[in-house]
């Protein structure tokens, strides 16, 4: 068990950047899930810190001990690979066996330590066996298994899941958050599927072309999204983010959302103060459509809007919906009666808008604790 | 109307079954015709050298004789020249030497083999540079390699010259008419030729190791040593046995090198069984009993593969598995 703390990272290729000056402080026995799509760096990153690939600048260390040159066999980490890398010409014994003998322990201490692990894992009916005769989630189990015999400090995992079909996925998940729990283990956990992340993380850090988007727990990034690329790739479907203009109106600030959009948007004192802190006049306006309601009322935060199209999916309806030249979804439970072509009226619930700087992208509504004191250029 | 839809089911059912056996015989008779003259081809070469060789392995004949071989039944002996074949000390002894030699030239042909493909493994500078100068010797007509070696294993030659660097007398060290220097002679011509391919085998064998186990095995504490012995050798355990195999059989017909380096000589100290075989051939021109010898050797070497092959797909049972976890 040990913190992780990466201070000023940056891994070039070549001319590429695959990791961008990246600060993170994993702490002591959490489940933290690096996240983002494919080439965002989040592999790199784990290599680091693993000592499989070296920083061009920056320092990696475990518990305050700089381990940056700590060459990959004696930095103590754990490492569960995405096809977890059995050794399937040896039986469950061997490899399990396989980081106490290679460190030359005693064999009645490796016997022992193996019986006790294979007990854990409920691997001891299997101990015998050719280790490529065993199940899935077997050989999940003894990935994780061979991997926390040496006792690393952290571990690390590269995808463990991504090869599974959807339905055994879920259960494995299940599996793999309760592993945690039992070693008390800090785990790094890379993924590029969001619903894995939010499900088993402590904390998720959100990555995108080598930079750290925002670094919190799974609430934090679902609804306190740090910019427009956190709130599009979080949640399915993503937050609606939409162009609005912002107009000083006699009691508060209005927004109307798409240029030509007729109801205007009166917006409370936390978005207001966000839009004078900015100046801006214009912004991008961010909703998660699961926060839309439909109304018969007429209020500062209702406009109208027409249904383009209607989608159900399992126990939720999706909705297209367009006002003014904007699109934007919806979602509802799947016992709404709505039609293609129906003219509706909606309600936001503004404690849950954001809105972003058109520029940079990044969240107004958000105070710096939010990113959780990253330092991003 | 039951009875009527039954019909049709029974009777709609076998039919595509028929058109299929009709086609599948038509398809398979022509299929024998259009084999026919490769197989009538294979006949001529494989069968019929074969059966002529059992044929006149059972007779006393020879060129000589003036009677052309189909006569040969005039002076048939049965198995006589099996008989004599166990009683040949002459000949056991050229099996012995030719087993010495393959006993000493491929295990050296290994290691040296598998010392180049796990430095190669690991990453040598300028590795296409290296591979194509190490895969060379395996492409030079084995003939030429023994003239090489003949020229370098002269009094006068290049190694005694080298030698004279570390020792005073090297000048007078005589390679090709010394009995046992003779010997070493052609076995380092036969390793400087065969490494290679040796190399070539079991660094292709290292390179289907799977790459995240030894990086596994690496995060796990394990030294080079460890991953080598651990991981990699048991992997290519299959690989190894193919290596092997293919070199002993090699080995074992060892001719043309030692032909042009010694003739066999001195006396017959490095007469290999080739070598006996082409003497008794064309000097002796006792060609009846060397086809009995052939059929012998034959027979031996059968045993030898066979039971080489029989451990391979035992071996290489466990790779077949390997994709195991991928697949799921």
């Amino acid at each position: 068990m040990a913190n992780v703390t990466l201070e000023n990272v940056t891994k070039n290729f070549g001319d590429f950047t695959a990791v961008d000056t990246l600060n993170l402080a994993v702490p002591d026995a959490e489940f933290v899930a690096l996240l983002g799509p494919s080439g965002c760096g989040k592999t790199t990153t784990m290599n680091m810190i693993a000592g499989i690939e070296a920083p061009s600048i920056g320092s990696v260390s475990f518990d305050g001990v700089d381990v940056t040159q700590t060459p990959v066999q004696k930095r103590g980490v754990g490492f569960v690979f995405q096809n977890y890398a059995i050794f399937t010409h040896m039986t469950v014994r061997k490899n399990l066996s396989f980081g106490l003998e290679v460190a030359g322990r005693p064999a009645k201490e490796i016997h022992r330590k193996v019986e006790e692990m294979a007990e854990f894992m409920a691997l001891t009916h299997r101990l015998d066996q050719p280790s490529a005769s065993l199940s899935v989630n077997e050989l999940q189990k003894l990935a994780i298994g061979r991997s926390a015999i040496v006792e690393p400090k952290i571990f690390l995992l590269d995808e463990p899941l991504s090869n599974l079909d959807a339905a055994f996925r879920e259960r494995m998940r299940s599996d793999l958050r309760q592993l945690q729990r039992d070693l008390k283990q800090t785990m790094v956990y890379v993924t590029h599927d969001q619903i894995e992340a939010m499900s088993l993380a402590d904390r998720v850090a959100v990555m995108n072309k080598g930079q750290l988007q925002q670094f919190g727990s799974p609430a934090q990034v679902y609804s306190e999204p740090a910019n427009v690329f956190v709130a599009r790739f979080i949640g399915a479907p993503s937050m609606n983010i939409v162009r609005a203009s912002i107009q000083h109106g006699t009691s508060g600030h209005e927004a109307r959302l798409g240029d030509l959009a007729a109801d205007a948007i009166m917006l409370d004192e936390r978005l207001s103060g966000a839009c004078d802190r900015s100046d801006a006049l214009d912004v991008l306006f961010g909703f998660r459509p699961e926060t839309i309601e439909i109304t018969d009322e007429n209020g500062p935060t209702t406009f109208g809007a027409e249904v383009m199209l209607v989608e159900t999916v399992g126990r939720r309806k999706i909705v297209h919906f367009k006002t003014g030249l904007i699109d934007f979804l919806g979602v509802f439970d799947r016992s709404l009666s709505i039609r293609a072509g129906e003219a509706v009226k909606l309600k936001l619930d503004l404690d849950k808008c954001h809105l972003f700087d058109v520029k940079s992208e990044r969240c107004l509504t958000l105070d710096q604790g939010g990113v959780d004191g990253q330092n991003r250029s | 109307m039951t009875n009527v839809s039954h019909q049709t089911v029974e009777a709609s059912e076998p039919r595509p079954m028929d058109g299929q056996t009709t086609l599948n015989e038509e398809r398979r008779s022509l299929a024998r015709k259009l084999l026919l003259p490769a197989q009538i081809l294979l006949v001529f070469i494989v069968a019929f050298p074969l059966c002529m060789q059992l044929y006149i392995a059972m007779t006393w004949w020879t060129p000589l004789d003036g009677d052309p071989w189909y006569m040969a039944y005039q002076s048939w002996i049965w198995f006589l020249n099996y008989i004599d074949l166990f009683q040949d000390s002459s000949l056991w002894r050229a099996v012995w030497r030719t087993v010495l030699f393959v006993l000493i030239s491929v295990p050296i042909q290994f290691a040296l083999g598998l010392a180049l493909a796990a430095i190669f493994y690991e990453g040598v500078a300028a590795r296409p540079f290296f591979y194509s100068i190490l895969l060379m010797p395996m492409m030079i007509v084995p003939a030429v390699t023994g003239f090489i070696f003949f020229l370098m294993f002269q009094q006068t030659g290049p190694v005694n010259a080298i030698l004279g660097f570390f020792m005073s007398d090297a000048a007078q060290i005589n390679w090709l008419s010394d009995v046992d220097r003779a010997f070493a002679a052609v076995i380092v011509a036969d390793v400087w030729q065969w490494t290679p391919l040796m190399f070539l085998i079991l660094y292709a064998g290292l390179m289907s190791v799977p790459d995240d186990q030894m990086r596994a095995a690496t995060i796990l504490g394990a030294s080079w040593w460890d991953r080598f012995r651990r991981i990699a050798l048991p992997r290519i355990k299959a690989v190894i046995v193919i290596a092997i195999g293919l070199r002993v059989i090699e080995a074992f017909k060892i001719f043309d090198p030692i032909f042009i380096m010694t003739q066999g000589g001195p006396g017959v100290a490095t007469e290999s069984l080739s070598l006996y075989l082409y003497k008794r051939t064309f000097q002796d021109l006792e060609w009846s009993y060397v086809a009995a010898i052939g059929i012998t050797v034959l027979v031996i070497l059968s045993i030898i593969t066979g039971l080489i092959i029989s451990k391979t797909s035992g071996a290489a049972v466990e790779p077949a598995t390997e994709s195991d976890p991928e697949k799921v």
